[in-house]
C-alpha cells in the first residue's frame, strides 16, 4: 500500500512537470500536481554535465543517491526540455565500476591499492625533483575552481605555463576566431538569438544530434507557426539535414571558398559601401602570403607563428574587393560542390534586411586545419552583410563541454593564458596576476607552454621535454587524434609518468602509472560556463563512493604538500603557500582544507571564485560574486551591478542599450578592438587545400564526430544501460556505391585504415547519416573502436587545434 | 519500472485525434492536462523499455513532438554495465 501511494505521488510530480512544459500555469492546475519536494526528495538545480548548451536540470536525492531528474523549467536555455543523454545525467554516477581507491601501477596491467597520502607523495616527489618537466592535461569538464586552481598550481606554483586543457581538441579554433575578429574571445550574442532568426545556416554541424536542445528550441518555433528557413551546410547527410529547407554538401575544407562566395556576391552588391562596414569595420589578411595555387598552400611551420600574427596585415576596401573577385558563384562550386545557385540564395538572404541570419557551428568549422580562417569568415560575412548586433542575427559558435567556455577559455586553463583570457606574453598581465597572487615579481613566466599536440608529442618520446602528465577529468587515450604517436608512444618511454585522476577506468588509465579516483558532478561543488557565456552554479548533492575526493582538493593537496616539502615557488611573496591568502577565514586564519577531513568545512568553490572574479573585469567578462550565482539559474556575462544593487546579465555584447559598457551614441563599439579604434574585422582568407586529400592509395575522406546517445568517449554514457543499448557500438557509415563496390553491406566488417593506424568496424549503410559517395563517417565515443588511432594530427597554426573531420582512408573488407 | 512524463504536441485533423485514442487507450499511459494542440502524459515503462517511450510516441502518425519532462528512476536497479 505505502508503495503505490509513492508510485501515485510521484506519477503525480510528473504530471506537474510536464502539464508545466505544455503551457505556464498550467502546472499549479493539473490536478493532483505535487508540489516540487513533496515527494520525499531533496531537489537541487544543477547545468546537465554533458554537453555545452548548458541545459539546467533538477536532481532529486534520496539517501545519498541521485533518484530523480527534472528538465529546471526557470533555466531559459532549455526552458523545461532536456535530451535523451540529459535524462538519464543522475545514472552517471552508478556505474559497477567507479574507481574508489588510489591505484600504483606495480607491473603491466597490474595495480595496487594505496593510501591518498602516498599517493600524494609519489606526485609531489615526482613535480619537485623536475617541475619544468611537469604538465598539468585539463578539460573542458573541469570546473570552473577545478581549473582556476590547476591553473595557478602551474603557472604560479611551478613558474611555467605547461598546462593545457582538451578544449584545444574542441573550441581553440572558435577563441582564435574571436579573439582575431573581436580582440577578445566568446560569442557576441547567446541563445536568444534562436528564438529570433529567420533563417538559419548550420556551418558543418549536426545540431540535432550534438545539441538536440538547441535544435529543438528552433524547430519549436517551426511547429508554432515561425517561418524559419533552415540550411545545412554539411559534408554528410544527417538528422539535421532531414529538418532542413536546403541541404548542400561542401567538400571537406571548401567551407573557406563558400564563405568567400557569400562575400564575394555581397561586395557585388555593393555591400562593402554600407555605412557600417565604413563605420565599423576593418579589412584585414593573414601576414604570410597565399600561394597562388590552392594545392599547393603555402608550408609555414605551425610552431613558428608568432601570436601577434593572429591580428593579421591591414588591407584596404579595394584590396579586399580584389582579393574576393575570383570567389564567384562558378568557381566556389568548382571548389566546394555547392551549387552556384545556392551560393546566390544565400548571398540574397544576407542582403536582405528584412532577414535575421543566424550561422552556427561547433567542431566542423573548429576542428580544420584552417580554423582561425573559418571562424574568422564566418564573422566576416555577417559583419559585411549588417547581419549582426539585433536579435536573431550574428554567428555563434557552440561548444561541446560543459565549461569549455567557463574553465578553459574564461579560466584561462590554455598554456598561453593567464584567468580572465589574458595572454600570458603581455608583461602588464603577467604583472597583475603576480599582484593579484600576491607572487614574487617575474614568478610567472612569459613563455607560452606546450599545447596539446605538443605536450603529448613531448611525452610520447624518450628524450621529450615532458616526463610527468596529470591528466584531470578527460580522456586523451581516446581522445587525442594520431593514438600510436601522441599516447600509445608512452609504452615505449619506461622513464615517463602518467598520473591519472577520474571516475572511471578508462583508455587512458590503462597507461597510467597512478590513478587517483575522483568525486564527480554533483558528488562535488561545481560552476560552469556554457556556449552562451552563462555561469551556473551547484552545491554538492551526494557524497561519491569509496575514497572517491574532488579533483580541486587533489590539486591543492599536491601544492601543499609541495610548499611542506619546501619548494620555493609554491611559496607567495610573503613566504605563505600561494593558495593561503585565497582561503583565509576573515579571522586571517587558513582553514586546513589541503585536509580531505576539512575541505568542505569552507565553500573552497566561493574563496577560488572571489579570486579569480578579479581578473575577468580586465576584459569586460565581469562576474557577480559567487552567492548571486547561488540564487541565479544562470547568468551571461558581462554581469554588472546595477544601482539598485542588482546583478544584470548582458545579451548581446558591443551594441549600444544591450552591452554595458558601449558608450552612449557609439551604436556597436568593439571596445576590444585589434586596431584600438574600437572597430572588428572583416577578414579575407584564400580557400587552401587540407594537409591530406584521397588519393590513388587512400581514396576516400574520414569524417568523426559524436552521436546523440553518447557523449564524446561513452566513459560517461556507455555506462547507462538505457544509452549502451541505444548505440552500443562505433560503426562506419558508407556509401550505398562504395559498399557496393567493395561488395559489402551493413553490419559486415571493413578495415578503415589510413597512413597512421587502422580499425576494423561494422558498415553502416543508409544508416543513422549518409555520407557522399567517397566519404565514411565514424564515430568516436567506443573506446574498443578507436578511431583515433587513424586520424591526423595535423593542427592549425594558430589555435593548434587539430583536424579530426578530413583525413584519407582506404576500406577492404575485413 | 521507470516513471517518466511528457509534453506532447499533436498534428492537426484526424492523425491528431487518432494518436490521441491510441494514447488514452494504452495501459501504460496517463493522460493530463491538455493546452492547444499539447497533451501532458505520464508513461510508467518496465527498465529496458524506458529509453524507447520518446522514440515510441514519435512513431505515432499524429504524434509531432515528445518532450521528456522528468523521469524518476527512484525504482529503477542502479547498477549500469560497464565498457571494459
Ligand atoms: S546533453 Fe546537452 S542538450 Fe542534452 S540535456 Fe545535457 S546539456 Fe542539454
Amino acid at each position: 500500500m505505502i508503495q503505490l501511494e509513492r508510485r501515485d505521488f510521484l506519477k503525480m510530480s510528473a504530471m506537474a512537470a510536464a502539464a508545466a512544459m505544455i503551457a505556464p500555469g498550467t502546472a499549479a492546475a493539473a490536478e493532483g500536481a505535487a508540489p516540487a519536494g513533496g515527494d520525499g526528495l531533496t531537489w537541487s538545480k544543477a547545468p546537465c554535465r554533458f554537453c555545452g548548451t548548458g541545459c539546467g536540470v533538477l536532481l532529486g536525492a534520496k539517501d545519498g543517491k541521485v533518484v530523480a531528474m527534472q528538465a529546471d523549467k526557470e533555466a531559459d536555455v532549455n526552458k523545461g526540455l532536456c535530451c535523451m543523454k540529459g535524462y538519464h545525467v543522475g545514472l552517471i554516477l552508478y556505474g559497477q565500476d567507479r574507481l574508489t581507491r588510489p591505484l600504483k601501477r606495480v607491473a603491466e596491467g597490474k595495480y595496487e591499492a594505496i593510501s591518498w597520502d602516498e599517493a600524494l607523495t609519489i606526485i609531489a616527489e615526482r613535480i619537485k625533483a623536475k617541475p619544468g618537466k611537469f604538465a598539468l592535461y585539463g578539460s573542458g569538464q573541469h570546473t570552473i575552481v577545478e581549473g582556476y586552481i590547476a591553473n595557478k598550481f602551474v603557472k604560479a606554483g611551478l613558474g611555467h605555463n605547461h598546462i593545457d586543457p582538451n578544449a584545444r581538441l574542441c573550441m581553440a579554433s572558435a577563441a582564435t576566431g574571436y579573439n582575431a575578429t573581436y580582440g577578445v574571445d566568446e560569442p557576441t550574442g547567446c541563445y536568444d538569438d534562436l528564438d529570433h532568426c529567420t533563417v538559419l545556416i548550420s556551418w558543418g554541424n549536426n545540431p540535432a544530434e550534438q545539441h538536440p536542445v538547441l535544435f529543438s528550441r528552433v524547430m519549436d518555433r517551426r511547429l508554432k507557426g515561425d517561418k524559419i528557413h533552415f540550411i545545412d551546410l554539411a559534408t554528410r547527410r544527417t538528422r539535421s539535414s532531414e529538418q532542413a529547407d536546403e541541404v548542400h554538401f561542401f567538400a571537406p575544407n571548401s567551407d573557406l571558398a563558400v564563405a568567400n562566395g557569400i562575400a564575394h556576391l555581397l561586395v557585388k552588391k555593393g555591400f562593402i559601401d554600407k555605412e557600417w562596414v565604413q563605420k565599423h569595420f576593418n579589412f584585414r589578411k593573414r601576414v604570410a602570403e597565399y600561394a597562388k595555387d590552392p594545392a599547393k598552400p603555402v608550408d609555414f611551420d605551425p610552431e613558428a607563428i608568432k601570436p601577434q600574427n593572429l591580428t593579421g596585415a591591414p588591407m584596404t576596401a579595394a584590396e579586399y574587393a580584389k582579393a574576393i573577385e575570383e570567389y564567384t558563384p562558378e568557381h566556389v562550386e568548382k571548389i566546394s560542390g555547392v551549387p552556384a545557385d545556392a551560393i546566390r540564395r544565400m548571398a540574397d538572404l544576407f542582403a536582405d534586411p528584412s532577414q535575421k541570419v543566424l550561422s552556427w557551428w561547433c567542431m566542423g568549422p573548429n576542428q580544420h586545419t584552417r580554423g582561425t580562417a573559418m571562424n574568422s569568415l564566418l564573422h566576416s560575412i555577417h559583419h559585411l552583410a549588417g547581419q549582426w548586433g539585433k536579435p536573431g542575427c550574428g554567428s555563434l559558435s557552440l561548444t561541446g563541454q560543459p565549461s569549455a567556455c567557463g574553465t578553459a577559455r574564461e579560466v584561462g586553463t590554455f598554456c598561453h593564458l593567464l584567468p580572465g583570457h589574458l595572454p600570458v606574453i603581455n608583461p602588464k598581465y603577467r604583472e597583475l596576476a603576480e599582484e593579484y597572487w600576491s607572487l614574487p615579481k617575474g614568478r610567472i613566466s612569459d613563455k607560452i607552454g606546450f599545447h596539446t599536440v605538443k605536450m603529448w608529442e613531448e611525452f610520447c618520446k624518450p628524450d621529450g621535454a615532458v616526463d610527468t602528465i596529470w591528466v584531470q577529468v578527460t580522456n586523451p587515450g581516446q581522445t587525442l587524434p594520431n593514438q600510436k604517436k601522441l599516447f600509445l608512444k608512452k609504452k615505449e618511454c619506461p622513464d615517463k609518468f602518467l598520473i591519472v585522476s577520474d571516475v572511471y577506468p578508462t583508455a587512458t588509465t590503462a597507461l597510467a602509472d597512478l590513478i587517483l579516483p575522483s568525486a564527480m558532478y554533483v558528488e562535488k561543488n561545481g560552476m560552469y560556463g556554457n556556449a552562451e557565456r552563462k555561469t551556473q552554479q551547484w552545491f554538492k548533492m551526494v557524497p561519491p563512493p569509496g575514497e572517491a575526493r574532488d579533483d580541486a582538493w587533489q590539486t591543492l593537496a599536491v601544492s601543499r604538500r609541495l610548499f611542506d616539502m619546501g619548494v620555493e615557488t609554491m611559496k607567495d611573496k610573503d613566504g605563505e603557500w600561494i593558495f593561503a591568502k585565497t582561503l583565509k577565514n576573515p579571522d586571517g586564519s587558513v582553514p586546513e582544507a589541503w585536509k580531505w577531513e576539512s575541505y568542505y568545512s569552507i565553500n573552497v568553490d566561493e574563496r577560488c571564485f572571489e579570486e579569480f572574479r578579479r581578473f575577468t573585469r580586465l576584459k569586460h567578462k565581469d562576474l557577480a560574486p559567487y552567492q548571486v550565482y547561488v540564487k541565479a539559474h544562470g547568468l551571461r556575462w558581462p554581469v554588472v551591478q546595477q544601482p539598485d544593487g542588482s546583478w544584470k546579465e548582458t545579451l548581446w555584447r558591443f551594441v549600444e542599450g544591450k552591452d554595458p559598457y558601449v558608450k552612449p551614441g557609439a551604436g556597436w563599439q568593439f571596445y576590444h578592438s585589434n586596431s584600438k579604434d574600437d572597430r572588428a574585422f572583416i577578414w579575407f582568407h584564400q580557400y587552401e587545400q587540407p594537409p591530406e586529400m584521397p588519393d590513388a592509395a587512400y581514396p576516400f575522406w574520414l569524417c568523426t564526430g559524436r552521436v546523440i546517445e553518447h557523449w564524446h568517449s561513452g566513459t560517461m554514457t556507455m555506462r547507462v544501460p538505457p544509452l549502451r543499448r541505444s548505440m552500443p557500438h562505433a560503426y562506419v557509415e558508407v556509401h550505398p556505391d562504395d559498399a557496393a563496390a567493395l561488395g559489402v553491406k551493413s553490419g559486415d566488417q571493413v578495415v578503415v585504415e589510413s597512413r597512421r593506424g587502422e580499425l576494423k568496424l561494422p558498415v553502416w549503410i543508409n544508416g543513422r547519416g549518409k555520407p557522399p559517395k567517397g566519404t565514411v563517417f565514424v564515430p568516436f565515443f567506443d573506446e574498443r573502436l578507436q578511431i583515433n588511432l587513424v586520424t591526423l594530427d595535423a593542427h592549425d597554426p594558430f589555435s593548434k587545434q587539430p583536424d579530426f573531420k578530413k583525413c584519407a582512408v582506404r576500406l577492404r573488407r575485413a | 519500472m521507470a516513471i517518466c512524463s511528457f509534453a506532447v504536441q499533436f498534428a492537426p485533423g484526424t492523425a491528431g485525434d487518432d494518436a490521441r485514442f491510441t494514447l488514452g487507450s494504452d495501459p501504460r499511459v496517463t493522460l493530463g492536462p491538455v493546452a492547444g494542440d499539447r497533451l501532458a502524459l505520464v508513461m510508467e515503462v518496465p527498465d529496458d523499455e524506458g529509453e524507447a517511450a520518446g522514440e515510441w510516441l514519435l512513431t505515432l502518425p499524429g504524434v509531432l513532438r515528445a518532450t521528456l519532462a522528468s523521469a524518476y528512476y527512484t525504482d529503477l536497479p542502479i547498477t549500469a554495465c560497464p565498457t571494459r
